[in-house]
């Protein structure tokens, strides 16, 4: 298969089976979540749940005094390497056509020299995670295949992707078409794994807020 | 004293002068042959040597299953005293096309220059070779594959000039309703220099003649088996609306504003990025211009498959089948199944709670 | 070269140049004492910069189309020079065309002593 037989692959069917899994794999775990519903509560509510819930959403996102002098790295680190691979995947001008074909939106975009050095820091950040898990004896012990294979498939489409923007060692459409196997890599893999966090942890915040909402208590 | 130059050991230098070119003019000729070879100026002298020195090889040019763009685009020369000068110093035995003879003189005409030449003659050949039936395509009732093959067999080395030759080309299209091959898919013991582009940059072709003369031997080769001076870089790499792209300026449409001001075409479709070829920097029609500055995107030419790429009109980076429609079908279909098997599990749970089933350590670990 | 008497030559054609650029480039340079046109395989421009020993070479063919641009840092471009062979080849014509008058000049001397 030439290369550019590949990308074209990659750009055809590569995508497809990709999303069918992705998506697929998502809605089903979402609608089985929601389908398991919760244990009843037969006390009085003393709150609204609703609300609660949706306010937790939002306030969750900043972590309270005790949690960040607990885990500061993590927090800290956690939040640059999400916000950068939020730049990365959504503020790229070539990825931004990609969901204009996909959602028929689209937004500006930032500068590709600001959305380069944004994916070093990201890649970086992601490496000085992964030291950190290996060396902290609590977080090695409770580390298993799943934690590995997320962070392996996370890094691999922002090197890939570095890799085919500055154009080295392979010929253009090999790098290109890496980095797209790459991205459907973690589409696979995602609904499988624990990467689901990205869905799930709007239904948990929720779910916390909502259960605290109805004993009317703060969450 | 002039030298009987229908013999093919009298030397380009020889041919030159016979036409009144004085020495000023070879020189002339060697510096602008140096810069189309994207050769460094000092090597002008080395040029100069070479080139007096060498002697007219013999060329057939086989025209396969083409469009006859390549043949255009080498002829139609623009700097036609250089390239005109080149063409002249071979010895172009055989051109159907071109040729005055045809039919079973122009067969037998191939075959004498074969055998006079044995094992030093240089074969060209533009079009791609049918294989689902010989018939499909033939000259003088030989079919392309056999007349490939027979031609090849003493060559020194086989030109494949344009994508048709070189890698199928629009045949070679989905649904390859001619079996098209290229020539390197049949000759596999010949060395194969492939000119790719739709057609080549007439510079390209020229140049690797020009090479071959010069040196004698073939330029270096990448793993498409193209030149490197001339399929080294790609057009992204060379393309003078780079700062553009960098910047995140692009043209969204045809003629709008950002197009009329010569920003970035990837949006449009481009497939500089993917494309190597000497477009951005040799250009057309004698350095006039190139598709981009005149404000096409790179339709990715001289790469195999550029026919079936995804579209010439789509960007890299978007996929080429409708993966909105998968997405609504693969979420409904989720759905569905997550429902289901939420329902299931609901039933499951309310009958373990009737029936008082104990919670073991497995339902915890599930 | 001032110093080693050694000369370079650049080849503007092999730097990609925006629409524009190139035009900046000969603009900048432009005009020195000498502008030289050579008629050989179409015309070719050679001037003499502004800075003394720069020289910008541009090689048209037939059709007016440039066929190469060259910028030389020398005291006088190969190309301007008469050359060896072309000289040799000279000598000789003009050796066989003195001849010719010799052998003319005779024939009419000839005549008018014979009348």
């Amino acid at each position: 298969m030439t290369e550019t037989e590949l990308l074209t692959w990659a750009r055809g069917p590569g995508f497809q089976i990709a999303t069918v899994i992705f998506v697929l794999g998502i809605a089903l775990r979402i609608a089985e979540i929601v389908m398991m519903g919760r244990r009843g509560n037969l006390a009085e509510p003393k709150g609204s749940a609703m609300s609660s819930g949706l306010r937790t959403v939002f306030s969750r996102t900043v972590p309270d005094a005790s949690t960040f002098k607990r885990s500061a790295f993590t927090v800290t680190a956690g939040y640059i390497f999400h916000i950068g691979l939020f730049v990365v995947i959504f503020l790229f001008a070539p990825h931004i056509l990609f969901f204009k074909d996909l959602l028929h939106i689209s937004w500006p975009a930032l500068p590709s020299t600001v959305i380069d050095a944004t994916s070093v820091v990201t890649i970086i950040t992601l490496i000085v995670i992964l030291v950190h898990r290996l060396k902290d004896p609590v977080k090695r012990f409770l580390s298993n295949f799943d934690d590995y294979l997320g962070w392996f498939v996370t890094i691999l489409p922002l090197v890939t992707g570095y890799i085919a923007f500055h154009r080295v060692g392979m010929s253009a459409p090999s790098l290109i078409a890496i980095h797209i196997l790459s991205v459907q890599l973690l589409m696979i893999v995602f609904p499988f794994t624990k990467l689901m966090h990205a869905f799930t942890i709007f239904l948990a915040r929720w779910y916390n807020g909502a259960i605290s909402g109805y004993r009317g208590v703060q969450s | 004293m002039t030298k009987d130059l229908s013999r093919k050991d009298t030397t380009l230098g020889d041919a030159l002068r016979s036409k009144g070119i004085s020495r000023r003019s070879f020189l002339k000729f060697c510096a602008a042959t140096a810069s189309m070879m994207a050769l460094p100026p000092s090597m002008i002298p080395t040029i100069a040597n070479a080139l007096e020195k060498a002697r007219r090889p013999s060329v057939i040019w086989l025209s396969f299953q083409e469009c006859t763009g390549c043949t255009e685009s080498l002829t139609r020369a623009h700097t036609a005293t250089v390239e005109s000068l080149i063409f002249d110093s071979i010895s172009l035995d055989y051109h159907h096309t071109l040729q005055a003879a045809a039919g079973h003189a122009a067969e037998a005409a191939r075959e004498a220059a074969m055998e006079e030449n044995k094992d030093k003659y240089l074969v060209v050949v533009d079009g791609s070779i049918p294989m689902d039936n010989p018939g499909y395509s033939t000259i003088a009732g030989i079919s392309n594959y056999d007349m490939l093959v027979d031609t090849a067999k003493h060559a020194a080395a086989i030109v494949t000039v344009g994508t048709c030759a070189a890698f199928g080309g629009i045949p070679h299209a989905k649904p390859n309703p001619t079996g098209a091959v290229a020539v390197s898919d049949i000759i596999k013991d010949k060395p194969i220099i492939n000119v790719s582009g739709c057609p080549p940059i007439p510079v390209v072709i020229t140049g690797v003649l020009t090479h071959f003369l010069t040196f004698g031997t073939i330029p270096d080769l990448d793993n498409l088996g193209r030149p490197k001076t001339f399929f080294g870089q790609s057009i992204h790499d060379r393309c003078y609306r780079r700062p553009f792209y960098d910047k995140g300026l692009f043209a969204e449409s045809f003629d709008d504003e950002g197009a009329r001001e010569g920003w970035c075409l990837y949006k449009l479709g481009c497939k500089g990025p993917t494309t190597y070829n000497a477009c951005a920097t040799t250009k057309w029609n004698g350095g006039v211009s190139f598709p981009i500055e005149s404000g096409h995107p790179c339709i990715g030419c001289s790469e195999p498959n550029f026919w079936d790429g995804g579209g010439f009109y789509k960007a890299i980076s978007i996929p080429t089948e409708n993966l909105t429609q998968t997405a609504i079908y693969s979420a409904a279909a989720g759905a569905a199944v997550g429902v289901a098997a939420g329902t299931l599990g609901r039933i499951k749970k309310s009958a373990a709670g009737k029936a008082h089933d104990k919670v073991t350590i497995d339902d915890l670990e599930k | 070269m001032l110093e080693t008497g050694e000369t370079r030559m650049i080849d503007l054609r092999s730097i990609p140049l925006a629409p524009g650029e190139e035009q900046t480039i000969i603009d900048t340079l432009c005009c020195g004492e000498v502008h030289a046109t050579l008629n050989a395989l179409g015309p070719s421009e050679i001037h003499e910069t502004r800075f003394t020993g720069v020289w910008l070479v541009t090689h048209y063919n037939e059709e007016n189309s440039v066929i190469g641009r060259f910028i030389e840092i020398t005291k006088i471009p190969d190309i301007l020079q008469s050359q060896q062979e072309d000289m040799a080849i000279a000598l000789q014509q003009l050796e066989s065309e003195l001849d010719e008058w010799g052998e003319s000049d005779k024939t009419e001397t000839q005549a008018e002593t014979n009348t």
